[in-house]
């Protein structure tokens, strides 16, 4: 799967960035892991979590297709990381991971196949990869950050077994 | 900073006193006073505009970030802040959750 920066931003808020690295083949893209990165100089955590698992080769940096990434900036007004994103999803035929609105509006235009953070989280504890408690201490914290209606945190955490 | 330009502008007293006020309260001078504030609220202004622009699907939050000057962490903070959140629907979860088996 590849992923964008806001998806891999909110789980590595919700603290299983590492473990669904190690459960799922996760990709990203240079200009994902430069828009990630440059939260170091703020010192954000999610930055500094990005660049050990790339370091760890945990998750891997792929090409982008240049020419559909420019395509995707001009049809829907993304910046580099967004449209390599959906560019590489398009041209790999690869499942798309963005909770970015603009992101989720080119991947159904073009019939990607779409998860975003909610689904990476129950998917890891259905797979038992992590517990029911870490589970719902992740989707707790990806409703703090306000990001997602409380209606469909309410639903994931109903499917927590 | 650049090379410096002259710009005159008239004002209302209401802002004279804005920038008195700031100069004052940071104890800076009048000049350095209006340029802080000409900043922030340069930035503020961008915020706002790039903000709107991702609320009514008009571009990335990537793009939205970057043209405020922001990361894009930062640009989701934001965001959240003004209670924008993900559309995602039910049934999108639902088959996502699918997909990944």
């Amino acid at each position: 799967m590849i992923l964008d920066s806001c998806t891999i931003i909110l789980l590595a808020k919700a603290s299983v960035l590492e473990k669904a690295s190690e459960s799922y083949n996760i990709k990203i893209t240079s200009p994902v892991q430069e828009e990630v990165l440059e939260g170091k100089k703020k010192m954000f955590p999610d930055a500094l979590l990005l660049e050990r698992l790339v370091n760890e080769k945990k998750i891997k940096i792929v090409e982008v297709p240049l020419e559909k990434m420019h395509k995707m900036m001009q049809d829907f007004n993304m910046d580099k990381g967004e449209a390599s994103v959906i560019a590489r999803g398009l041209q790999e035929k690869e499942l798309v991971g963005t909770d970015n609105r603009q992101g989720r509006k080119a991947a159904r235009v073009y019939g990607l196949d779409l998860i975003g953070s909610i689904e990476v989280i129950v998917s890891l504890q259905k797979k038992k990869k992590i517990s029911r408690e870490k589970a719902l201490e992740a989707l707790s914290i990806l409703q703090k950050e306000g990001w997602f209606s409380s209606y469909l945190i309410e639903q994931a955490k109903g499917d927590v077994q | 900073m650049s090379e410096v330009e002259f710009l005159g502008a008239r004002m209302e007293k209401e802002i004279i006193e804005m920038v008195e006020d700031t100069a004052q309260e940071e104890h800076i001078d009048k000049t350095k006073a209006l340029k802080e504030l000409i900043i922030l609220g340069r930035e503020q202004y961008l915020l706002q505009k790039y903000l709107q622009l991702y609320q009514q699907g008009k571009c990335s939050l990537d793009k939205a970030a970057k043209m405020a000057g922001l990361t894009v962490h930062e640009m989701m903070q934001e965001a959240a802040k003004v209670g924008m959140q993900s559309e995602q629907t039910i049934e999108e979860y639902r088959r996502g959750v699918q997909l990944l088996g």
